[in-house]
């Protein structure tokens, strides 16, 4: 019998426009602390899928805390909801998760354009040092 | 005058790589190579969140690219091309990213088979280019588009 995939007890919103999602950005993604192109990536294990996290239900420092490894080597960047959708192609999606009610899908092909056009997003803070 | 590659670091390769043998005028290009090298230090789930490691194989195809972009500008037009960030990016791939006052220009060069991917503009955002290449060859057209901002 196949194995079912835990089901999140919390109902899927619609996120308003102005409202941020926050991400975690990987130090190693560039070493010298910029933002770059190469932080707008899915997510490794889920092709097509960018995790960020909705505001209403999370914080920058939740967000950083929810890395299932190396939280200290991690920041938080913004991006506005409204900007995301306006990229052709990106669909903002609250997807949520046992737990994570925050959890947020930004779905579609992330390419160069995409990740060029990238003027929607904002860093939050610096990696914290271990 | 060539800068000149350790002879340890060549063994085992059949012939010299482009990037090993760059003019002096390219040296910006030369280190931004050699910094790149510690992608290679990045292993499985380097990110905590499952991120594929990198292969030689990918990273030598990126900096060739960028080698051969970098010869060829400036054998054809004599510009020398800005040194671009050489950076980890999504699924094993690797991006070369180019942000300066007059222009901005991803490439991306996935671990793959597939085609190397790009997209630039000025920063007005009225010069867009975007194609995908051959990354074992020099990109005419792309190089034509840098030289407008050199």
């Amino acid at each position: 019998m196949a194995e079912s995939l835990p089901v999140s007890a919390w109902e899927t919103e619609f996120i308003p426009d102005p409202d941020r999602l926050f991400m975690r950005v990987h130090s190693k993604l560039d070493p010298k602390g910029e933002l770059r192109p190469n932080v707008f990536r899915d997510h490794p294990k889920i092709q097509g899928t960018m995790s960020t996290d909705w505001e209403k239900y999370s914080d920058p420092e939740q967000t950083r805390l929810r890395a299932t490894s190396q939280p200290n080597e991690n920041g938080v960047l913004s991006m506005v909801t409204g900007e995301v959708r306006k990229i052709p192609g990106l669909l903002v999606e609250h997807s949520p998760q046992p737990d994570n009610r925050a959890h947020t899908d930004v779905t579609g092909k992330k390419d160069p354009q995409i990740r060029v056009l990238r003027n929607y997003s904002a860093p939050l803070g610096e990696c914290k040092d271990s | 005058m060539r800068l000149q590659v350790p002879k340890e670091q060549r063994s085992g390769l059949a012939s010299e790589p482009v990037w090993q043998s760059l003019p002096i005028e390219l040296q910006g290009i030369v280190l931004a190579i050699e910094t790149s090298r510690n992608i290679l230090e990045l292993k499985e789930n380097w990110d905590g969140e499952g991120a594929l490691p990198f292969s030689q194989k990918v990273w030598e195809k990126a900096v060739t690219f960028l080698a051969l972009l970098a010869k060829e500008a400036l054998e054809r037009l004599n510009i020398i091309v800005d040194a671009p960030r050489i950076l980890p990016s999504a699924e094993g791939s690797i991006d070369l990213h180019w942000k300066t006052d007059s222009y901005e220009l991803l490439v991306n060069i996935p671990q793959n088979g597939a085609p190397a991917s790009y997209y630039g503009d000025n920063t007005i955002g009225n010069m867009p280019i975007k194609a995908t290449c051959d990354a074992s060859k020099p990109d005419r057209k792309l190089i034509s588009w840098l030289s407008l901002f050199l």
